[in-house]
């Protein structure tokens, strides 16, 4: 772990601003097979209090680097980041954070794994289990408190993870293809889920997904990325009104928000037939 | 139940206790009909060939001997289990304490992991007298060579089992505000508890021949000392006694060492089981 301290820590931090993420020209690259590669280039986002935002763009284009960068977990080379008034790589432990595999402990039952992150801040165990448990049917787990996460679905087992990421009631949440891991029908089932958790509760929400669909349904604004190195190619606003669900998929309003996302998407070519790091080269 | 003795019994839902102790007891069908077949081969050969006691004792002479001098048994193995149990005591903890060193920090995982890993090519059996030239002929230098044996591994398998960690998992647990203490006590360790039984598993089936190597090299009790005491004395029938108290007590321990385990992991066994039945 390298204790960087970023330069933009002195930046004033305003904690009345109404936007709860603010990414400023972030920059990131890695090193791959000895070579540097730029993976993310002066990229900014805004979410705003409540906002529920996607990005969506190709495979390989930074956009978990980028989460990642905001949950604190990884640094940037330039730029910075704000997360609910707090700089930088300090908001690890503040953002909740969920990820495509469910992570879910084998060793814990639902009830278990669901209050790790209470336990992993000194909350007593017996107040986070009822915690909870006032919870478990919202994320219809009832009845499963007490199994061990292998006899769960895959749709159950992401209801267990967000639980846990949801107990620490934290402001912003950043979730990195969710449902990526799921089946088609668990997959709508799962985003009507999200959809009515999130217009109830109001949380701060960044969604990384593949899905266009899951992209429009959700979100206030989409993002979209790049190929590498990934930068913000356009912004689209969802103007849909809500409370919204699946049948909207199919209305017309949709249907022209997706021919415009996938424009978007396809506007960039390549200018060369690319490899994805990884492939051998002499 | 009426099938009970069918090709492939249908896991019924009425779960009759006979039917559930037979396919328990179905897996050990074949090694205890070939022990036995060994054994009835045995008697037959040394009646057929008429070999002489001291030469090679029928199994129901080593029986008789086992029941004859189950006191002087019982005397030696006694001595010879408290070896492994404080050999293997100071095995396990030392292994433990050095695993969680090696996993937590980078310069001990370069500087002593090479070291533990080398010291495994020094024979054991060479350095058991230079321990009687040490610590003398009491219980201790059998202890340490049990655990020398033992120490391995238990150390390399937990080391395995620490380093086998999802990254993914400790982002996690990092972003749920974790201290690096914490991804130790509650993902690392879990994860490495199956690794540590497997390498307790393995040392507590060697202890007992290191106990043996132990009291080869010089001792006054315990069964290899009954054994190295009874071979000149051509009492074969008694080191065959012996042998088959120590080959018992080896399975005994391994069996604990599995009780324990299934005990202290439960969600090990059961996820092991339901992977491989059809999920629904």
């Amino acid at each position: 772990m390298a204790f960087l301290c970023t330069p933009w820590s002195l930046m004033a931090s305003d904690p009345t601003s109404p936007n709860k993420i603010l990414v400023e020209s972030v920059s990131k690259s890695f090193d791959v097979d000895g070579r540097r590669q730029l993976v993310l280039d002066a990229v900014d986002l805004t979410v705003g209090d409540g906002e529920f935002v996607s990005i969506i763009g190709p495979s390989g284009c930074g956009k978990s680097t980028l989460l990642n960068i905001v949950a604190g977990l990884d640094t940037p080379d330039s730029g910075a980041t704000s997360v609910a008034g707090i700089q930088g790589g300090s908001s690890l432990g503040q953002v909740g954070y969920m990820q495509q595999k469910d992570l879910l402990l084998p060793w814990r039952t639902v009830l278990d794994n669901a209050i790790l992150g209470l336990e992993l801040n000194g909350v007593p165990k017996r107040q986070a289990r009822s915690r909870a448990l006032e919870l478990t049917e919202t994320f219809g787990l009832d009845g499963f408190e007490n199994q061990y996460p292998y006899a769960l679905s895959g749709g159950m087992r992401q209801r267990a993870a967000f639980l846990r990421t949801m107990l620490m009631d934290q402001e912003v949440m950043l979730l990195d293809e969710p449902f990526g891991a799921l089946d088609a029908l668990t997959r709508i089932q799962m985003q009507e889920w999200l959809l009515k958790l999130w217009e109830s509760m109001r949380k701060t929400i960044v969604l990384i997904t593949h899905d266009m669909d899951e992209a429009i349904l959700l979100s206030d604004r989409v993002y979209v990325l790049t190929p590498r190195p990934g930068r913000i190619a356009t912004i689209l606003d969802v103007n849909l009104p809500r409370p919204r669900n699946y049948e909207q998929v199919t209305e017309p309003a949709f249907s022209r928000l997706k021919s415009r996302l996938l424009e978007h998407l396809r506007e960039k070519k390549p200018e060369k037939p690319r490899f994805i790091t990884g492939d051998v080269r002499l | 139940m009426s099938n009970q003795a069918g090709e492939n019994p249908a896991p019924g839902k009425i779960g009759s206790k006979v039917g559930s102790i037979m396919s328990k007891l179905r897996p050990w069908l074949a090694p205890v009909m070939i022990l036995v077949g060994i054994v009835v081969l045995w008697e037959l050969w040394v009646k057929v060939w008429n070999i002489p006691k001291w030469q090679l004792p029928s199994p129901s002479e080593i029986a008789k001997e086992l029941s004859a001098s189950r006191s002087l048994l019982m005397g030696h193995t006694l001595v010879t289990l408290e070896e492994i149990v404080l050999g293997f005591i100071a095995a396990l903890a030392a292994g433990l304490l050095l695993a969680t060193g090696i996993a937590y920090s980078r310069i001990l995982e370069r500087s002593v992991y090479p070291l533990v890993i080398a010291s495994q090519t020094v024979p054991i059996i060479a350095i058991a007298p230079l321990l009687l030239i040490w610590v003398g002929y009491g219980i201790a230098p059998k202890v340490i060579v049990v655990a020398l044996i033992c120490f391995y591994p238990i150390a390399v398998n937990t080391v395995d089992g620490l380093k086998a960690v999802d990254p993914d998992m400790v982002n996690m647990v990092k972003t749920l505000g974790a201290s690096r203490w914490q991804v130790f006590t509650k993902l690392q360790m879990p994860t490495a508890m199956p690794y540590m039984f497997s390498g307790i598993k393995v040392g507590i089936s060697v202890s007992v021949i290191a106990a043996v190597i132990g009291e080869w090299v010089g001792a006054s009790a315990g069964l290899g000392y009954l054994i190295t005491y009874s071979q000149p004395l051509f009492l074969t029938a008694r080191v065959f006694a012996a042998i088959v108290v120590l080959s018992a007590m080896g399975i005994s321990l391994f069996v604990l060492a599995s009780v324990v385990e299934r005990m202290m992991l439960p969600w090990h066994y059961t996820e092991k089981r339901a992977s491989s039945i059809e999920r629904i």
